[in-house]
């Protein structure tokens, strides 16, 4: 048999107290306009926004730039290679088209022969390494 | 009630157990492969991420005397496959055989092949490898490699030598010079997929290769040119089987040509045989015949034994050791000065003049030569010579070695004696190579090499006044060179069998001289193997005359001489004779010329 809702009540919960005499306020909510001078903070928010967009913009712009230059230099990098081994290969061509072999048969395609003829000229008087004959020499 | 309740704590206990164990096991496992096998776990997982490439170093050029390039290296690349990735083996060598220059055929054998990898073509040049990539076959890759050329063809093609298909040199001046032309290879090190594509912002890392120094040779190309076309010349012209010239600066020692025939080009050195592929001037000895007598001469003249004008009773043939030694042409006894005898080739009058000198004598001069030893060259597989120890020596080899039976010497050898004699009798060692470049571009000079006296300044000069008479008047007249004073000998020797005592008919004919006699400047050795006719009058010494007078003109060597009288001949004046004649033989004059420039030397 279950006890009654009212003593239940009573046994169980405390005595509320007496509500206590209401005291005058000395502060009070202030609504309205905010004091003069100071800014909204729409704004700053706005501003803080727009800062780290163009930052971030900036630096997105910056990556983009490096990134092109990086290209650019890999792509020079590429053609001063590419140029390189051009230059040695023509190098190489060039030492070919100089080699005595070659030159002697193109010489043979055009009909030149060795001289068969030669006639040698000994100076009347040897050399000297001022280059000056004899004669010179004597009448300095 | 107990029973029942007690099944879930069971259950539970069981999960827990089941889950303990499950976890620990996990956790060894994860600390086996975390901890314990970490490092070979890691090494393994870079190795199938990261590839290696090695980036081949630029091996150093080869450059003649005066810069002039006698071996380049240049980029290449070569064209491999991953055999694994090709579907279609025939449509792929379609496309790629016109511009390998291949068949359908060999490269459709080549993608077909089981493996991983496969080479399609090596050291193909960059414009080909561009082809090849602009057709973006994903089964086919380019590797850097570099390909060694010799601009000049087969010029030289035994001095130089070849490299093999890694670029490392296999003979000549490319294998001696290994060190200094290989440089140091580099290393590309980049992260890839499991497709082989390189991962972007993987790791990278490129370590430069460095390149080779280079060499500076002694050779002239264009004099080395002349003289392979000459003695080719040669040798068609006298049917030899091949032969060997060498032109040497009698001051420096530089070997200005060493040329062997046939030729080799060193860009296609596997159509040649082994035989032809060496540098015989320097790696094969021979029996140098009569050449040899101006050691005999050497001998006597500076012992003070004979001078060239003493009289020499000659008979045709002379007994020593019991064999019979004779002239080549039989004559009656004759008186012949000492530089007549010399002039005419006598082998009985040397014989003679030999036995006064006697072995120990002859043999030390032999040795002062540099007989017996490799010249210092430093080309590899040089050899010595063969000279017995004196103790060795067998009866009949004081008949032999005189007139240069029995002993065997280098081309090179026999050049660096002539040398010897034209520098006033100090030998100075031959040298290939005249400086190293180095990787900034700087010249080295290399040293100049040992200068040894041989034999004194007279006897030096008695020599070649003797071996201008062979010119003038004796065997080597068609050495004669307008305009210069030509000293040289001839020389005919047979051949020994090379795996059994005795002589086969098989001869070598040599020539070897110096011009201009009255202040020499080269040397020129020319040998040809079994010509026709058999007499070095008239094979070898032509061809070194044409190849003395080229040399001679393209050094700028001013004609001296005025064409001489019969009969006359202009000595070089010997210095500080010894002996009250300076003069060779009744036969040789007075110097009719005298050079300036040595007039104030005693």
């Amino acid at each position: 048999m279950t006890p009654p809702r009212a003593a239940l009540d009573r046994v169980q919960s405390p005595r509320r107290p007496a509500p206590a005499p209401e005291r005058p306020r000395h502060l009070r909510v202030v609504r309205g306009r905010p004091a003069p001078g100071r800014r909204p903070p729409l704004l700053l928010v706005s501003l803080v926004v727009a800062a780290t967009a163009t930052a971030l913009f900036a630096l997105v712009i910056a990556n983009v730039f490096l990134g092109q230059a990086a290209v650019t230099q890999a792509d020079l990098e590429r053609t001063a290679d590419r140029t390189r081994v051009e230059v040695e290969q023509l190098e190489l061509e060039v030492a070919r088209l100089r080699s005595p072999s070659r030159i002697a048969a193109r010489a043979a395609e055009l009909g030149l022969v060795h001289p068969t003829d030669v006639t040698v000229l000994v100076p009347a008087e040897p050399a000297r390494r001022d280059g000056a004959t004899n004669e010179q020499r004597a009448g300095r | 009630m107990a029973g029942r309740g007690s099944r879930p704590a069971v259950r539970l206990i069981s999960l827990l157990v089941v889950f303990t164990f499950t976890f620990v096991l996990v956790a060894g496992r994860l600390v086996q492969l975390q901890v314990v096998q970490a490092e070979p776990l890691e090494a393994r997982g870079a190795q199938q991420r990261l590839r290696t490439v090695e980036i081949p170093a630029k091996r150093g050029a080869i450059f003649d005397r005066n810069m002039t390039p006698l071996a380049l290296s240049t980029e290449a690349r070569d064209v491999i496959a991953d055999p694994a990735f090709v579907s279609d083996p025939g449509a792929g060598a379609r496309l790629l055989a016109p511009i390998l220059g291949l068949t359908e055929a060999a490269l459709e054998e080549r993608l077909s092949r089981p493996g991983r990898f496969v080479y399609l073509a090596r050291k193909v040049s960059p414009a080909v490898a561009d082809r090849v990539e602009a057709l973006n076959l994903g089964f086919v890759f380019l590797r850097p490699a570099m390909q060694r050329s010799y601009p000049a063809d087969a010029v030289a093609g035994q001095v130089l030598g070849f490299v093999g298909t890694d670029d490392v040199g296999l003979a000549g001046l490319e294998f001696a010079y290994e060190q200094t032309l290989a440089g140091m290879p580099g290393q590309e090190i980049l992260e890839q997929d499991p497709a082989g594509r390189p991962i972007p912002h993987g790791r990278h890392s490129i370590l430069q290769p460095e390149a080779g120094r280079g060499i500076v040779l002694t050779i002239d190309r264009d004099l080395q040119f002349f003289a392979e076309a000459a003695l080719a010349r040669g040798v068609r012209s006298t049917s030899a089987r091949g032969g060997v010239a060498i032109v040497l600066d009698t001051k420096t020692g530089d070997v200005l040509a060493m040329v062997n025939h046939p030729a080799l080009d060193p860009e296609s050195f596997g159509r040649v045989t082994p035989h032809d592929r060496r540098n015989r001037a320097a790696t094969d000895a021979y029996e140098p015949g009569s050449i040899n007598k101006v050691v005999t001469a050497a001998a006597a003249l500076e012992a003070g034994l004979v001078t060239p004008s003493t009289k020499l009773t000659v008979p045709d043939r002379i007994k020593v050791g019991g064999r019979s030694f004779r002239d080549f042409e039989p004559h009656r006894t004759e008186k012949l000065t000492y530089a007549e005898a010399l002039a005419r080739s006598s082998n009985v009058g040397t014989i003679k003049v030999a036995q006064m000198v006697g072995r120990d004598r002859l043999f030390k001069m032999l040795r002062r030569f540099g007989y017996g030893t490799a010249t210092g060259l430093g080309f590899p597989g040089e050899s010595d010579g063969i000279l017995r120890p004196l103790d060795q020596w067998y009866g009949t080899s004081m008949g032999t070695v005189p007139i240069g039976q029995g002993i065997a010497v280098t081309p090179l050898q026999m050049a660096s004696v002539y040398a010897t004699l034209a520098n006033d009798g100090v030998r100075v060692q031959p040298r290939l190579v005249k400086a190293v470049v180095e990787r900034d571009g700087r010249v080295e000079p290399s040293e100049l090499g040992e200068r040894r006296p041989v034999v004194s300044a007279y006897t030096a000069a008695q020599i070649r006044a003797m071996l201008v008479g062979v010119v003038e008047h004796g065997t080597g007249s068609r050495a004669k060179i307008p305009g210069y004073l030509v000293g040289g000998k001839t020389g005919t020797a047979r051949v020994p069998y090379p795996d059994r005592p005795g002589y086969s008919r098989d001869i070598i004919t040599s020539f070897v001289g110096f011009a201009p006699a009255n202040d020499p400047r080269v040397v020129v050795f020319v040998s040809l193997d079994n010509p026709r006719p058999r007499f070095s009058a008239l094979t070898a010494a032509p061809v070194f005359r044409e190849i003395m007078a080229h040399t001679l003109s393209s050094l700028g060597v001013v004609p001296s001489v005025a064409a001489l009288d019969a009969g006359s001949l202009i000595a070089r004046r010997a210095p500080a004779p010894p002996a009250p004649s300076p003069v060779a033989t009744a036969t040789v004059t007075a110097a009719a010329r005298t050079d300036p420039g040595r007039e104030q030397t005693p």
